[in-house]
C-alpha cells in the first residue's frame, strides 16, 4: 500500500507539472514585487531579499500543496479504500512521501530563482536548498492535512488550518538565520522540528481522512 | 419519538439456515447532526439481498456507508462477520487523470483487485485505454462496479449500483449479483430504478422502516 501510494503520487505530480509551474510563477511575481519596491535600496535588498524568499517560497509550498490535496481528498477513492483496502494509513503515508520527492525539483529552482534575483553567493544558494529541502516534509503534511480538517468540517476546518499555518514559522526564522549563517546547529534543530512535524501531521492527516 | 421508533427488521428476513455475515442491533445514524436512522436491526445471511427503498433524503445513503464502515453510528452496534467488503458509493472513486487500465492497477495494487472475469463481462477492456476523465456516467459506472464486486468481498455494500448503466449492463450486474448470491455472498443495495428477484426490501422514509415480503419492486 505503501509503495501504491507513492507510485501514485508521483505519477499524478509528473502528470500535472502546471501546479509546481504555477507556485514557482507566483515565487517569481513575488520576489520581482519585492525588488521594485526595494530596488532603490540595494543594500538592504541584498540583505532582506533571500529571508523574503524563504517565506514566499513556504507559502508557496503550502498554497500549491493544499490546493492539490483538497482534489486529492475529496475523491471517492479515499472511501473505498478505506472501507476494503488492508492498509489505508500505509497509502497515505506513500502519498506524502511521493508529494515531498515530487516537491523537490521546484525547490531546487526556487532557490536557484532567489539566489539569481537578488544577486546573493553560493553559500546563501546552498543554505537555501538544504533549509527547504529539510524544512518541506512538514510543510507537506501540514498542507495535507490543512486540507483535510477543510473537507471534513468546511468552514470551521478552514479555521482550524489556518490557525495551524503559524507551526510553519519556526522554518521561516530558522531558514532566514541559516541565510546570514550557514550553522549545523541550526540545520540540525530545523531537521529535528521538521521530523516532529512531519510524524505528528502525518498521523493526524490520516486520522482525518478516516472521517471522510 | 414513540413514533420514530422503528419498526425491527430482525426476523423479518426468513432464516435461511446458513451463516450470518452482518448484524445491526439497534443502529442510528445521523447526517449533518439530523437523526435519519433510529433503532435499526438487521441481519444479512448468505445468499440475501436487502434491496434499500426511499425517497431522496430517507437515509439509503447513510446506511451503507455505515455498514461499510465509513460512518459512526449515533448508537447501536455493527457487527461484521467477514472483513471484506466490497462498497460502491455515489463516487465512482476514479482518479480522473489516471487511464481505466491504471485506475485498476491502482486499486489492484491497493489489495482491491478487480476479478478478470468481471473486467472483461463488463466490457472494459475496450476502456482500458481511455483517461477516466473523458469517460461517461455510465462508464465509469461499469469500471466502478467491477472494483465493488470483487468475489474475496462476501458482502457488497452498493449505493445506486445501475445508476447511468444502459439496458445491457444492467443485464450484466444483475448476472453478476445472482452468482454472488449463489455462491454464498449477501448484497444490501439501493436502486429506484431496478430490484433483483428475490431480494428483501426495506423501505426507509420518515414514518420509519418498513421490511416488506419479498418480491420485485
Amino acid at each position: 500500500m505503501f509503495n501504491a501510494g507513492l507510485r501514485l503520487e508521483l505519477r499524478l505530480r509528473l502528470h500535472q507539472n502546471l501546479s509546481a509551474l504555477g507556485a514557482l510563477g507566483f515565487l517569481a511575481v513575488a520576489l520581482t514585487a519585492v525588488g521594485l519596491t526595494l530596488g532603490q535600496y540595494p543594500e538592504r535588498l541584498r540583505s532582506a531579499g533571500p529571508a523574503v524568499g524563504w517565506a514566499m517560497t513556504v507559502l508557496a509550498l503550502i498554497y500549491a500543496n493544499a490546493d492539490w490535496w483538497m482534489d486529492q481528498v475529496r475523491s471517492g477513492l479515499n472511501q473505498r479504500l478505506r472501507s476494503g483496502a488492508p492498509d489505508f494509513a500505509g497509502f497515505i503515508f506513500g502519498r506524502l512521501i511521493g508529494a515531498w520527492l515530487a516537491s523537490l525539483p521546484w525547490l531546487l529552482a526556487a532557490g536557484w530563482l532567489i539566489s539569481l534575483f537578488y544577486s546573493q553567493p553560493v553559500t546563501v544558494l546552498l543554505a537555501l536548498i538544504a533549509g527547504l529541502l529539510i524544512a518541506s516534509p512538514a510543510l507537506v503534511a501540514l498542507s495535507a492535512f490543512a486540507a483535510a480538517l477543510r473537507v471534513v468540517m468546511g468552514q470551521v476546518g478552514v479555521l482550524l488550518g489556518a490557525a495551524a499555518l503559524p507551526l510553519a514559522l519556526p522554518f521561516v526564522v530558522v531558514g532566514v538565520g541559516l541565510t546570514d549563517t550557514l550553522s549545523l546547529a541550526a540545520l540540525g534543530l530545523s531537521l529535528g522540528l521538521s521530523l516532529l512535524q512531519t510524524v505528528v501531521f502525518a498521523w493526524t492527516t490520516r486520522w482525518v481522512l478516516s472521517l471522510v | 419519538m414513540a413514533q420514530n421508533r422503528q419498526q425491527s427488521a430482525t426476523g423479518t428476513f426468513a432464516d435461511t439456515g446458513t451463516s450470518m455475515l452482518l448484524r445491526a442491533s439497534e443502529l442510528s445514524l445521523a447526517r449533518a447532526d439530523s437523526v435519519v436512522i433510529q433503532s435499526l436491526d438487521l441481519i444479512l445471511h448468505r445468499g440475501e439481498a436487502i434491496h434499500l427503498l426511499g425517497p431522496n433524503g430517507a437515509g439509503k445513503s447513510t446506511l451503507l456507508a455505515a455498514l461499510a464502515g465509513l460512518l459512526t453510528p449515533v448508537s447501536g452496534a455493527l457487527l461484521h462477520m467477514t472483513p471484506a467488503t466490497g462498497y460502491l458509493g455515489h463516487d465512482n472513486g476514479l482518479l480522473p487523470d489516471l487511464s481505466v487500465a491504471q485506475n485498476l492497477a491502482l486499486y489492484a495494487n491497493c489489495g482491491l483487485a478487480a476479478e478478470a472475469t468481471t473486467i472483461e463481462q463488463l466490457g472494459l477492456p475496450a476502456l482500458s485505454a481511455r483517461l477516466a476523465r473523458t469517460l461517461s456516467q455510465g462508464q465509469a459506472r461499469r469500471i466502478s462496479l467491477a472494483l465493488a464486486c470483487r468475489p474475496e468481498a462476501a458482502v457488497w455494500l452498493l449505493d445506486e449500483p445501475f445508476s447511468g448503466l444502459d439496458q445491457a449492463a444492467v443485464q450484466t450486474a444483475l448476472n453478476l449479483f445472482n452468482k454472488h448470491l449463489q455462491r454464498g455472498g449477501a448484497i444490501v443495495f439501493s436502486s429506484h430504478d431496478h430490484s433483483l428477484p428475490g431480494a428483501h426490501r426495506l423501505t426507509l422514509g420518515n414514518a420509519g422502516i418498513h421490511p416488506e415480503a419479498t418480491g420485485d419492486v
